[in-house]
């Protein structure tokens, strides 16, 4: 929870600044060298995880189920939303 | 294209450091991670705040256009989350799963630095798949569900990777539509997630 309050103070940090188009650019740049620096952690951390390299092919099948699970949700919801208000 | 093999690299390249053992126990002892997360999701802020063209494009919206990123993101997340207990598992991690819209570098890391690592690979693999699936299916999609369709599946990857292929099949009258419901889920990831978790 305590990551919104980070996330609602970089909005204020980030509206105070608006006028300084420059930003934007180094901010981006910094938003992706901090996934890579993330993601190269968790990638650390699962690969001295035994449980989840020996059950990869059950992650995989999770996640494969979630994944049409939402891609479907996604659709049928939105189809109504299509229908009443987008379809010609 | 390429920003996503790169970024995967490093996923990569940590497993691999990883399970040969070579590094340092510096990274497991501390959590750097956590103080990285607080980092990243500072920053995320702070590009949102600069960013006056979001601000703009919320302007051109009327109710029909408010509702499509809603109805997707409704969608998304109690369709992971009914997926997730057909098989038996927690309805609530399905849901977290399914409220990464896509959006598998910042779900992913988020789900793995503040709850469990596992969801958090699998909410990269099943957030990546759907990137890549909405790539190859959006032909299909169109043609069975309607132009809106490819915008649904692609979640919040409508404002970057899968515009390209979307407003090729749905036309360009619905490229608006595709980057505002991209905008908006892209904003909602990190809302959502640590209400749901």
């Amino acid at each position: 929870m305590e990551t919104l309050l980070f996330l609602g103070g970089g909005v204020l940090v980030g509206y105070l600044f608006r006028k300084r188009a420059s930003l934007q650019e180094k901010v981006e740049k910094g938003i992706s060298v901090m996934i890579w620096v993330l993601l190269f952690f968790l990638g650390i951390s699962i690969g001295a995880n035994q449980e989840v390299i020996e059950s990869i092919h059950i992650i995989g099948w999770k996640a494969f189920i979630l994944t049409i699970g939402g891609i479907a949700g996604s659709i049928a919801c939105s189809y109504l939303v299509y229908l009443k208000f987008f379809k010609s | 294209m390429k920003g996503t093999l790169i970024t995967l690299a490093f996923f990569v390249g940590g497993c691999i450091l990883s399970l040969l053992g070579i590094t340092p126990d510096f990274f497991i002892e501390n959590d750097l991670s956590t103080y990285a997360l607080y980092i990243l999701m500072a920053l995320v802020g702070v590009s949102l705040g600069l960013d006056e063209s979001s601000i703009d494009i919320l302007k051109k919206a009327n109710l029909g256009l408010v509702l499509v990123p809603v109805s997707i993101g409704f969608g998304s997340i109690i369709g992971a989350g009914l997926a997730y207990t057909l098989i038996a598992e927690s309805f609530r991690e399905g849901m977290a799963v399914g409220a990464g819209f896509g959006y598998y570098s910042l779900s992913s890391i988020y789900i793995s630095n503040t709850y469990d690592t596992t969801l958090g690979v699998i909410a990269l693999l099943s957030n990546i798949s759907r990137e890549l699936l909405t790539l190859l299916i959006t032909p299909i999609l169109v043609k069975r569900f309607g132009k809106m369709s490819p915008i649904a599946s692609a979640g919040a990857t409508s404002m970057d990777t899968t515009l390209p292929v979307i407003t090729q099949f749905s036309g360009k009258e619905y490229a608006l539509v595709s980057l505002f419901s991209g905008i908006v889920l892209t904003i909602m990831v990190p809302i959502l997630l640590p209400i749901i978790l």
